[in-house]
């Protein structure tokens, strides 16, 4: 019964959707489903709010190693949630006002600490890739030659410091702003896209078949 | 020599990266900045509209991205207001609804006579990904019955009408990954027919160009690269102009880096072939 009841759940869900998409009568059941969606989601954070403090209490507990950073996650978290949500709960906040408005503890902690370390996070990425390229973007075989020359094409013609170079020393009316945005971003890469886009969207209608016929049961754990 | 090159240091390359990026920043060099068709695409969708025409942002983007989206949004915005279009914010991402205050800020300090809840006006985030765009054009106001400050469309100025996503003139996506410009192109533009303004980070811009190529995307505005050539469009005075100077040179440094660290594979090839 554990396992056969959400199995229910799931094809009802699954056939009622795909039903009430092509008969008009009936979109309204779409409709409700997308509200509960929404609500599902929202409720998602508040679960993933919950799995934080146990599974990062738990290291904390045992001592796992690096468990000091588990301890600075559960205080930001604590703090974030503080400001965010209970300060403004037990009427601390800051009346007639939201905890996202501009000039609130909460709105600082967003502009002033979350803001500049999610911003340095993604800037340090440049450094990586940088050194990645440099030990791993190697023309060992046509297919890698292929992709590299590529990238180097629209790497180095795609910012204006080459157009500038290519315009000094091609004659005019060879542009290779246009010869990137037809043949490689137009061309290939469209090509590219459109199959992959194509046949994953073919993938996630298979699946989710499987899925809703109850021969994918993976989601439901154990197997 | 050949394998102390081979494997240098890691700290000497983001020593070199960093100077690359530092120097033309310090030092700019004004290069010319050409805008590609589907920026000018974008720019032309915006010019088209008529004075008054209600706009729907979606600010999809953190504070990771926001270096490349929010030049593009703010010059967006500056020509929407300098044109007396409206604009209403709203954000599918969490973070989406922090930014579009900072947005706020500099669109107060751009146009101080233009007016929050005339002008423009802030629906905030709402969970629920692909759910809130296709319940948005089911049910506009039950979507999104007030903005952020608790007060009901009904009493707002510029949406007092508005009661179906049908009234904008316009939809527009600053995008940075999911939920974002896929899911207002699968359910905002492809199901409910709105025309659509995507822009997207440099890394993603690929992705949408079958969607531009088809006529689903009126316009695509990719990276920091589209923000520049925007704000070349717009005649705005942004961020992105100066700031592709230094992926100018972040470009040829890391192109030379791969081009040495061939090079140098080469050259270790040989000599193994050699003994």
């Amino acid at each position: 019964m554990k396992r056969q009841i959400p199995l229910l759940i799931t094809f009802l869900s699954g056939i009622t959707l795909v039903i009430q998409y092509y008969v008009l009568p009936l979109n309204w059941i779409g409709k409700t489903f997308a509200g509960w969606f929404q609500a599902i989601t929202a409720f998602a954070y508040v679960l993933a709010a919950i799995s934080l403090f146990a599974v990062n209490g738990k290291k904390i507990r045992d001592r796992a190693p690096g468990w000091l950073y588990n301890i600075v996650l559960l205080v930001s978290l604590t703090a974030t949630l503080y400001m965010g949500l209970i300060c403004d709960f037990i009427g601390l906040g800051y009346p007639g006002y939201q905890p996202i408005d501009e000039g609130t503890a909460f709105d600082w902690m967003f502009q002033y600490i979350y803001n500049p370390l999610s911003a340095t996070m993604f800037s340090l990425t440049a450094f990586f890739i940088a050194s990645a390229s440099f030990r791993a973007f190697k023309a060992r075989s046509i297919e890698s030659t292929l992709l590299l020359s590529t990238a180097f094409i629209v790497m180095i013609f795609r910012v204006p410091l080459g157009e500038y170079l290519w315009l000094k020393v091609m004659p005019d009316g060879w542009s290779i702003s246009w010869f990137i945005d037809t043949f490689i971003m137009g061309g290939f890469n469209n090509a590219g896209q459109r199959a992959i886009q194509i046949s994953s969207a073919i993938g996630l209608i298979s699946v989710s078949l499987k899925i809703i016929l109850g021969v994918e049961r993976s989601y439901l754990g154990g197997e | 020599m050949l394998d102390k090159l081979a494997n240098l240091d890691r700290r000497i390359i983001y020593l070199i990266v960093l100077i690359s990026v530092i120097v033309p920043l310090l030092n700019p060099m004004g290069l010319k900045i050409e805008p590609s068709e589907s920026v000018a695409a974008s720019f032309q969708t915006y010019e088209d509209l008529p004075e008054g025409a209600l706009v729907l942002m979606s600010i999809d983007y953190g504070p990771s991205t926001a270096v490349e989206l929010e030049p593009m949004a703010l010059a967006a915005c500056d020509q929407l207001l300098r044109h007396n279009q409206k604009v209403a914010f709203m954000a599918l991402y969490p973070e989406g609804q922090a930014l579009t205050n900072r947005l706020i800020g500099r669109l107060k300090e751009l146009y101080p006579d233009k007016k929050y809840g005339i002008d423009y006006v802030n629906l905030g985030y709402k969970a629920g990904n692909e759910a809130v765009p296709l319940k948005m054009g089911l049910d506009f106001r039950g979507q999104f019955p007030t903005d952020t400050r608790d007060k009901p469309l009904s009493e707002i100025p510029m949406l007092r009408s508005v009661t179906q996503l049908k009234q904008f003139a316009l939809v527009a996506t600053y995008s940075a990954g999911f939920p974002g410009a896929l899911e207002h192109i699968r359910i905002t533009a492809s199901e409910y027919g709105m025309p659509l303004v995507v822009g997207t980070t440099a890394v993603q811009t690929p992705q949408y160009f079958p969607y531009y190529d088809s006529g689903q995307v009126k316009g695509l505005i990719g990276g920091l690269r589209g923000a520049a050539e925007y704000e070349i469009l717009t005649g705005f005075k942004g961020a992105a102009v100066g700031g592709m100077e230094a992926q100018s040179i972040a470009h040829f440094t890391i192109a030379g880096l791969i081009i040495l660290s061939n090079i140098l594979t080469f050259l270790q090839f040989l000599r193994k072939e050699e003994q």
